[in-house]
């Protein structure tokens, strides 16, 4: 928001500025506090900024990244996804097997296959009964604990080992899974930005109503949205289990609220309408040092749990603060 | 009864950024009178009626009820001042009911901690009976009329003795016998020794239910005057600062073929045997009551809402129903009456929201966006509609009224939409800004659009319509050519 640049009493331009800055930090606290932890870190251990540190961060959390992806463009669009760590474990399962009979390739698109079927189911229940948030709560939820049961019957309640060799056991491997991520990042990024599809996707999250009556076919992209959410989904639960050479039915539980935390903490409002993948690649990563700076300082694990709960809770509060903020602001120009 | 019962006192008041919303205003008002208050938007108005309501604190001034200067620090210094805002939005939770809401936040209870609804709902409704209110206090608030919702919230406000009610756009969303159950019931409040600062943009209201008038421009006050002693004309010359020959701009009407032509139309549960026709340059008004089917044919033509049964046809060639898409593509569009809810998405700027109904002719490649075309035809459209606006890049929550319409105009005639449907065009727009809208819309007919345009203010009605159709109760009373329409007749019809 551009403040006026000619004001005609002096106090009320020292006050614009004063503004200003306390705006610039407010919005951008996360980064603010992000820094102040890695110099802390750094002070405490110096290799905490060495590149095998780094690349260590990265390696840990780009499972979570690369579903956290397929959230942003849920939350975008003013859903919530919760299906997605049911769909890790079941695809998980379905590419060890498939690699193991078909093959590498036709293994690992099955299971994209899959992960994208379902995705595209819940999208249809979606769009069939014009959901919103609290919709797409419950319906996810229900698809949530129905994948988790499936994953139980497919695997039969057992791990699953996988080859050690060929080119499934490599995409977990070294720096890949942060490539995956990154690249990720980056595709969608373009393609949220600079697409006529991500332009609609905008629009839809922030008015559905105004969508539809733009003549957006919001119905076919709440569609689009799921079933690239299970897509991308199904990718994590790709790079997972080749990470590990091992696949359990219940290897993703979890996996979506950690996407959901990331997307929040990068800042990106549940509402709706805004966003960018910058957001989310930055809320990865915070949760991501957070996690391996406290492990440097000592920390425990259960402290950990209660310092990571808060600073989710910290991001969303911060985030309506700000919104909060900004429309009064809105209000009193308007006035 | 000449006394003074509030007074506003070379009120000032700047905001954050050096805008002078208020400038030594001075504001009287006398005791059980009925007292209106004009300006367009962004005059004052609000800003006047939230320091009053201790939203707001002013820079300068003093307020002083009955004599006494008093400080409003919050609503609620405001509410023990005797002082209720009643917006134009309903502060009712509509799943309770009357009483319920009513003592809402001030249930008393017995010492078990049990509420006693028997003794408020006594109270309720004596208070009711003793200003004359007939109303069902039982059935949920979400059932009632907006007519009785306001005598609810009237009666919420009196019940904690306010003894000055202000009442925003009360009639925006009235049918006209609503209006006049309104009207007798501030008539009523008058007797009872309750002033009113009726604010509205309906200049006919304030002549027949106010005594005196005070006109606001830019912050300051123009005029406070008997309403007998003034005309709606002046009225207008004074709320906008210069003289206005005409209220509606001339037409001229040289109507085609039929472009759109609708038959048999119903819709489950509502709408029944709709069949009209509209022709290439013509302006088909749709009058009736609040809540006789008017958005409901609408949304069923744009393909928003499902159709039952019932043939359309575009340019003679037959189109279905089907979705708001395929409107879009038979070249259809919908300006809908709720622009901020329906029809922009407020926290985008002034360039996304025009290029969403069309972002074909904005890309490179087929889906690669342009932001060049796209800012350049945002430009265009700001320029040739005249909407004002600091740059394309200013979210639309932050124009006006006026500007945020023609805003959704564009977006239509961005993606060429040879049929405009247009749902209330100028609710909550201010004179001038109408006077714009009216000049756009006989432009567009000239260039061979056609427009279909549902309006509740009989003027605009008889003023811009070549053929008016009057609805009732989801069916279609009948067709009224412009020269033989007179109000009377329309009223008839849309009674029933």
């Amino acid at each position: 928001m551009k403040s006026s640049t000619v004001s005609p009493k002096k106090s009320v331009q020292s006050y614009d500025y004063l503004d200003r800055i306390v705006g610039i930090l407010r919005k951008y606290a996360l980064i603010v506090a992000l820094i102040i932890l890695i110099i802390v870190a750094a002070f405490i251990e110096p290799r905490f900024i060495s590149f095998q540190n780094i690349r260590n961060v990265l390696n840990q959390v780009s499972v979570i990244g690369i579903l956290a992806c397929g959230m942003t463009f849920v939350i975008i669009t003013g859903c919530i996804d919760l299906s997605v760590g049911s769909v890790i474990s079941i695809t998980g399962i379905v590419v060890i097997k498939m690699v193991k009979r078909f093959g590498d390739f036709p293994g690992i698109i099955m299971a994209l296959m899959l992960g994208a079927l379902f995705g595209f189911l819940i999208g249809l229940v979606m769009a069939r009964i014009n959901g919103r948030l609290g919709e797409s709560f419950m319906v996810t939820y229900g698809a949530q604990t129905a994948l988790a049961g499936l994953a139980m019957i497919v695997s039969g309640g057992l791990f699953l080992m996988s080859d050690t060799f060929g080119f499934f056991s490599r995409i977990g491997k070294g720096a890949n899974p942060i490539v995956i991520f990154l690249a990720l990042i980056l595709i969608c990024q373009v393609f949220i930005k600079r697409t006529t599809f991500g332009r609609n996707i905008y629009f839809l999250g922030a008015n559905p109503e105004a969508a539809k009556l733009s003549g957006i076919n919001i119905g076919r992209y709440r569609v689009l949205i799921f079933t690239l959410s299970g897509a991308i989904a199904a990718l994590a639960g790709i790079v997972l289990p080749s990470r590990v050479a091992a696949a359990n039915p219940t290897a993703g539980v979890g996996y979506e609220l950690d996407a959901i935390a990331a997307v929040v903490v990068g800042g990106i409002s549940m509402s709706g309408g805004s966003g960018t993948f910058l957001n989310t690649l930055m809320g990865v990563i915070v949760i991501g040092v957070l996690g391996n700076a406290l492990n440097i300082m000592n920390v425990t694990s259960y402290p950990q749990m209660i310092i990571k709960g808060i600073v989710i809770a910290a991001a969303v509060s911060l985030d309506m603060w700000n919104r909060s903020i900004s429309e009064g602001k809105e209000i009193l120009k308007n006035a | 009864m000449n006394e003074t019962t509030l007074e506003m006192v070379h009120i000032s008041k700047t905001f954050v950024g050096g805008v002078k919303a208020l400038q030594d205003v001075t504001f009287r008002v006398e005791k059980g009178s009925v007292h209106g208050l004009v300006g367009e938007n962004g005059a004052g108005k609000s800003t006047l009626m939230k320091i009053l309501d201790g939203v707001y604190r002013p820079d300068e001034g003093t307020i002083r009820i009955d004599g006494e200067p008093v400080v409003m620090g919050n609503t609620r210094d405001a509410a023990a001042a005797g002082i209720s805002l009643i917006f134009q939005e309903l502060n009712l939770v509509p799943t309770l009911s009357a009483v319920e809401n009513a003592f809402l936040g001030r249930l008393t209870t017995d010492r078990f901690g049990f509420v006693k609804w028997k003794e408020q709902r006594r109270k309720f409704v004596s208070f009711l009976d003793g200003l004359d209110f007939a109303l069902d206090v039982d059935v949920p608030v979400g059932r009632l009329s907006i007519a009785e919702k306001q005598m609810v919230e009237i009666a919420k406000a009196l019940l904690i003795d306010s003894k000055i009610l202000v009442m925003d756009e009360p009639t925006a969303t009235l049918t006209s016998n609503e209006i006049d159950k309104l009207f007798n019931i501030i008539r009523n409040l008058e007797r009872h020794g309750i002033t009113v600062i009726y604010i509205s943009h309906r200049l006919e209201e304030i002549f027949q239910i106010c005594q005196k008038v005070t006109v606001l421009r830019d912050g300051r006050v123009i005029d406070t005057t008997d309403v007998s002693d003034t005309s709606r004309t002046e009225i207008i010359e004074k709320m906008v600062g210069r003289k206005i020959d005409v209220e509606f701009p001339p037409r001229d009407y040289s109507p085609g073929d039929a472009v759109l032509e609708v038959k048999d139309l119903f819709t489950p549960g509502f709408l029944r045997d709709i069949s009209f026709s509209l022709r290439k340059g013509e302006i088909l008004g749709i009058s009736g009551l609040v809540g006789s089917g008017r958005t409901e044919v609408a949304r069923a033509i744009f393909g928003a809402d499902k159709v039952e049964k019932g043939t359309m046809s575009i340019n003679g060639r037959n189109v279905k129903f089907h979705s708001t898409v395929l409107a879009k593509h038979n070249s259809l569009g919908l300006v809908p009456e709720d622009r901020k809810e329906e029809g922009l998405a407020v926290d985008f700027n002034v360039s996304r929201n025009i290029s969403v109904t069309n972002l074909s002719k904005v890309v490179s490649g087929k889906i690669f966006l342009n932001r060049r075309k796209e800012q350049s035809i945002a430009e265009h459209y700001v320029k040739e509609l005249g909407i004002k606006t600091p740059s394309i890049f200013q979210k639309v929550q932050n124009l006006s009224g006026g500007n945020q319409q023609k805003v959704v105009l564009s977006k239509w005639l961005h993606a060429d939409a040879d049929i405009l449907i247009l749902d209330e065009p100028t609710r909550g727009i201010d004179v001038g800004a109408k006077f714009e809208i009216y000049v756009l819309m006989n432009e567009l007919v000239k260039r061979g659009k056609s427009i279909i345009m549902i309006s509740s203010e009989l003027p605009e009605i008889f003023a811009l319509s070549d053929r008016i159709l009057v609805m009732h109760e989801g069916r279609l009373k009948g067709c009224v050519d412009k020269d033989k329409a007179t109000p009377e007749i329309l009223m008839e019809m849309a009674i029933g």
